[in-house]
């Protein structure tokens, strides 16, 4: 018997980045095109489509690669700019 | 902490970017795979770490991207070892003490000996010295199996021997075997007769018939626990007498000292040698050393020692001490002084088993010499073990 075929649903989400928050401590963004702010207070990064910008206390990049970054500190509002 | 100490090897700089947008740096290093590390916004620009040879591709980038980069420290191995670059004793030195590390370390140091009550530690160090396990020796020729075998064969009283060698260190674990206890296997019968005349104080009859009684006194010979006994059948019983016959026993004791007589001391006159010990080989450090006709050596090894073990390296000094002979004429107060302390000797070591129960002793001036008369009391067991044999 022919076995049948399933698909998981998918949701194309475009270029969306991936966004990992660790509580209000650590932020992981998958999908980041660049850094354009980097202060200790505010943290502003392009993720191709849209801005995302990270507002806090102690904001530290912990890790940069092409296309990740990882944010570390006392996150206290998240933006979305688009 | 490994990619830190990986970072101090390769060598790393701190620096600074300025300019209108210093973030730009960091995302241009992030496309090439340029890796930056503890970046960090600063009042006028941002800090960050890169290592030395990555640095040099960050300024052609920083110039594109409008930003000023200023080294504002070096750090690491190949900055430390440029600024002694010229001084080549440095590193000479730092391999000579690597290599000597790593020749030393490949000898036994020291030897520590546990578990011994009743053989001596010189004895068995001595054993372990021609087995070839001692200090200096190289290390991985020491046969621990074989030295272990060859101790056992020749010591009877070590049951059980371990030699673990841990780094420089020998570990040498005995354990002596227990002594079986002496049985009494000789059925032979016996009395027990009076050694020495005396008076009978305490008469303890393990085995055998008791003949005398407390009071009465003995001559040297008298039988004093019979090991003839009666059975209840009224038949003979022949047994090995057993047991403990205390008398008072009068023991006379006559010393003499002679008016003139020659006294060898010690005297001032020493003349020492110095070696320097290391790994068991004595190198010597002195060049003269008086050698006197009569004298004393004695020899003295002071190790260097750290947290409480000794190190195979010291100072062995020997000295010689030159004896000088004197004629010494006692007057009678030195004459009793001298006989008191010959007496205790007796005492302490001809009649340890006994208790004095009266002493009495004069001196007396008799020609050409001190006579010294000492008339004791002493409480002792007069019994010994007379055999005898049975006919039928």
């Amino acid at each position: 018997m022919a076995k049948e075929k399933r698909f998981a649903p998918r949701f194309d989400m475009g270029n969306a980045p991936l966004t990992e928050l660790v509580g209000n401590r650590q932020v992981t963004v998958e999908g980041s095109t660049g850094i354009l702010l980097y202060e200790s207070e505010n943290i502003k990064l392009s993720t191709g489509r849209m801005l995302v910008s990270f507002y806090g206390r102690g904001l530290r990049l912990r890790c940069i690669s092409e296309s990740c970054v990882e944010i570390e500190g006392f996150i206290s509002k998240i933006e979305f700019l688009t | 902490m490994l990619l830190g100490i990986l970072r101090f090897i390769k060598g790393y700089v701190v620096f600074r970017a300025y300019g209108k947008s210093p973030e730009r740096i960091m995302n241009i290093c992030a496309q090439r795979g340029v890796r930056l590390w503890n970046a960090r916004p600063v009042s006028d620009g941002l800090q960050a770490c890169a290592s030395v040879k990555e640095y040099r591709h960050i300024r052609p980038l920083a110039k594109r991207a409008g930003v000023v980069t200023k080294i504002r420290k070096k750090r690491g191995f190949p900055f430390f070892a440029a600024k002694y670059k010229g001084r080549i004793g440095l590193p000479a030195g730092a391999a000579a003490g690597i290599v000597l590390l790593i020749v030393l370390s490949q000898f036994l140091w020291t030897m520590n000996i546990t578990g011994l009550k009743t053989v001596s530690e010189e004895r068995l160090t001595a054993l372990l010295n021609d087995s070839g396990v001692r200090i200096g020796a190289f290390k991985h020729g020491v046969d621990t199996s074989q030295a272990r075998r060859d101790i056992l064969l020749k010591v009877d009283e070590i049951g059980w021997l371990s030699v673990n060698i841990c780094g420089c260190h020998a570990d040498v674990e005995v354990k002596e075997k227990i002594k079986k206890p002496e049985l009494e296997e000789d059925s032979t019968p016996c009395n027990l007769k009076a050694k020495t005349d005396g008076v009978i104080t305490k008469v303890t009859a393990a085995r055998g018939m008791s003949q005398v009684k407390t009071g009465s006194g003995v001559k040297q010979g008298d039988l004093l626990i019979s090991g003839v006994g009666l059975t209840k059948q009224n038949t003979v019983r022949y047994v090995r007498a057993k047991g403990e016959v205390m008398a008072d026993v009068i023991s006379d004791k006559e010393l003499k000292l002679d008016k003139k007589y020659d006294y060898i001391s010690l005297s001032e006159n020493k003349s020492s040698r110095y070696q320097l010990s290391f790994l068991g080989l004595d190198m010597p450090c002195s060049l003269s050393f008086r050698i006197f006709p009569d004298s004393v050596c004695t020899q003295k090894t002071d190790h260097l020692s750290s947290n409480g073990v000794a190190l195979p390296l010291g100072i062995v000094t020997e000295t010689s001490i030159e004896l000088k002979k004197e004629q010494v004429t006692p007057d009678l107060g030195q004459a009793k002084a001298v006989f008191k302390k010959a007496l205790l000797l007796y005492e302490l070591f001809e009649k340890n088993d006994s208790s004095i129960v009266q002493k009495d002793w004069s001196v007396k001036e008799s020609g050409g010499e001190y006579r010294c008369s000492a008339s004791y009391v002493f409480n002792e067991n007069i019994a010994e073990s007379v055999d005898f044999s049975v006919e039928e």
